[in-house]
């Protein structure tokens, strides 16, 4: 009796989880076309104006280009060591891996504004400036348990035989882990890279502290919260920035899955 | 100088490992000398944890030995990185490259060592030509039976035409049918192209039957040396006897030592025994002697020459072309013979319960040096 409701219970459940994840984001993307500066049903009518005004808005602008930035070179700088981190961790026997790893991924249960606090008052008193760069250390610091989590769980998936096997065929052990490692872990590397770019592109509380005057975009768009006016043209930059996010995530989730099962049997018909 | 492909010169390997802050050592291998004649097919047999992986992790340069030191074609190779030895492995579970073909696969070696591109092919087509795989130079890993994956490892292995390679295990894997058809290919791949094979296994047939020689290993100690048929027909000790086919041990007490002979007595009896590499003059001590089952003659006690010893026939077992006693001799030990049916005239059945006698040829017996 029990085994017989229980789909139809699951089924209700993911009905409201979907509800109350992607209604939200539903209705962004609807009130984005919406001709309407106020956010109320009913509808007056579509416009593309306020993507039109994204255009033009230099501000905005300036500031995306900000956050690309300091995603981009956060998310490549924690990539590369994430890998390194997590080879030390799975290939060699170091003493104190454990507390290494432990501290590695310390930050995913700090608060970020309690980081950004205390790097804020760090850079104070280090006399370094509030720049994008500080902001980007700050997300090479948050990204990287993500990194070393993704990249050791396939580095443990393959034997390290395939290393010992490319030394013993006369690799030094730098060449094993570029023609063997790096191209057995790429998907990995990939996985890596955009899940890091993707924290750091929406991460408000550290950017807030430390940005200065290169204002990122959640930085920016929260700004503009203020003026009504410019609540439409916010929504429609919330409406692009979520499709690519899920964009991102679909792909970095998607590479992470080919790289476990990997049967790469397309080549060989070449 | 290259009398010798190996040579290692009383190596011993400690392995330390913590378990709750207690720092255990273990002795993987104990100061080990070994020379392993260039162009044979030399066998590292034991069982599992006996030391002769290590061994042949210490050879490839895997390993470091706590002390002693190691030499390939009589150079040190003790500091010598592993890709700097002239030594290619064949790993058990042949960890073969998933992300290249079978032919990037075999010219990985040429490739690392920066060949031209056209040599390096050259050079994995003959490789792969050797081990009978050419028509699959472009499948993918994966793509490939476990048969096929072996000889894979093994033509990668070869492309580099090593001064030693190195066997771990490698038909393990393989059902029972492939592991027969690739222990004779084996053999006939390692005559035609002359390198020195170094092959570990656990598994006593195989190593009879593909080896030049064998160190049988036990407790990171070679127990003995030699060509399978010398250690089949004299083991060394009642490890060798034990491990290496099937064997009696018979305890009983020396009655006369002459020459390389010994008569030994048991309840009364005396029957004449072969004494070990090393007889022991002296007094009449309690020795074992050894007989291969197949070894042991049943005849009947009125039938019987005036040695044997007296045994009632325990059990029978027919297994096709032999029959299998079990036999209880006079003191109760257990000894095991395997007659081939219809040997020869004074060939008969015994059944449960029969008393017997049995006789043996005085070299087929042994005194066992403990």
């Amino acid at each position: 009796m029990l085994k017989h409701k229980l789909p139809s219970i699951g089924a209700v459940y993911v009905v409201i989880i979907c509800a109350l994840l992607y209604l939200p984001i539903a209705l962004l993307i609807v009130f984005s076309f919406n001709n309407a500066t106020s956010l109320t049903f009913p509808l007056k009518g579509f416009t593309l104006q306020w993507y039109q005004q994204l255009g033009q808005n230099s501000e905005l602008l300036a500031s995306l280009r900000n956050s690309l930035l300091i995603a981009f070179g956060s998310s490549a700088l924690a990539t590369v060591l994430g890998t390194m981190g997590a080879i030390a961790i799975v290939r060699f026997n170091l003493p104190g891996r454990g507390i290494f790893l432990a501290v590695s991924t310390m930050p995913l249960v700090i608060p970020y504004v309690i980081l950004g606090v205390a790097l804020l008052i760090l850079l104070n008193q280090a006399g370094i400036p509030l720049s994008a760069p500080a902001a980007g250390f700050a997300h090479v610091i948050i990204s990287i348990p993500y990194a070393i989590l993704i990249i050791s769980s396939r580095l443990v998936g393959f034997p390290d035989n395939l290393e010992e096997a490319a030394m013993d065929l006369g690799a030094s052990y730098w060449e094993a882990l570029l023609k063997v490692t790096i191209p057995i872990v790429s998907p990995a590397l990939l996985a890596s890279f955009l899940l890091c770019f993707t924290i750091s592109f929406d991460e408000y509380s550290i950017a807030s502290f430390l940005v200065g005057t290169d204002t990122t975009l959640p930085v920016y768009m929260f700004s503009q919260l203020r003026f009504p006016t410019r609540l439409p043209m916010i929504i429609a930059m919330a409406a692009i920035i979520m499709t690519l996010t899920m964009l991102a995530m679909l792909i970095s989730e998607w590479l992470r899955r080919a790289g476990q099962n990997s049967s790469p049997s397309k080549e060989a018909k070449s | 100088m290259t009398e010798y492909a190996v040579e290692l010169r009383n190596v011993s390997k400690n392995y330390s490992s913590k378990t709750r802050g207690k720092v255990d050592e273990v002795t993987a291998i104990s100061g080990m000398n070994l020379v392993i004649p260039t162009g044979t097919f030399f066998t590292l047999l034991g069982s599992s944890g006996c030391g002769k992986t290590t061994t042949l992790r210490l050879i490839a340069g895997f390993e470091v030995p706590t002390s002693g030191d190691v030499f390939i074609q009589g150079r040190p190779m003790t500091d010598i990185p592993p890709n700097k030895r002239p030594v290619n492995t064949v790993f058990q579970n042949y960890a073969l490259f998933p992300h290249m073909n079978v032919l990037r696969n075999v010219a990985f070696g040429p490739a690392v060592r920066r060949l031209p591109k056209d040599e390096q092919e050259r050079m994995a087509r003959e490789a792969l030509a050797l081990v009978r795989l050419s028509e699959m130079s472009d499948r993918m890993p994966t793509q490939l039976s476990g048969g096929q994956q072996q000889r894979v490892a093994l033509a990668r292995a070869l492309v580099n035409k090593p001064a030693v390679l190195l066997l771990d295990e490698p038909l393990g894997a393989l059902d029972l049918k492939l592991r027969k058809a690739m222990q004779t290919e084996l053999k006939h791949i390692q005559e035609q192209v002359g390198i020195t094979f170094v092959y570990v296994t656990h598994d006593q047939e195989e190593a009879l039957t593909m080896s030049d020689i064998i160190a049988v290993m036990d407790k990171g100690v070679i127990q003995q040396m030699g060509d399978p048929a010398s250690l089949y027909k004299r083991p060394a000790n009642r490890f060798v006897a034990d491990f290496i086919g099937e064997s009696n041990f018979i305890n009983a007490s020396v009655a006369a030592i002459q020459g390389n002979h010994a008569a030994v007595s048991l309840q009364g009896e005396t029957v004449h025994v072969a004494v070990g590499e090393t007889p022991q003059p002296g007094s009449p001590t309690a020795v074992v002697v050894t007989i291969r089952p197949e070894k042991v003659k049943l005849i009947e006690p009125e039938k019987a020459p005036a040695e044997g010893l007296s045994a009632v026939v325990l059990d029978v077992v027919f297994i096709g072309t032999d029959t299998r006693y079990v036999l209880a001799l006079r003191d109760g030990q257990s000894v095991v013979a395997r007659v081939p049916n219809g040997s020869d005239e004074n060939w008969r059945e015994f059944s449960r319960g029969d008393n017997v006698k049995l006789h043996w040829a005085g070299d087929d017996a042994r005194i066992l040096n403990e």
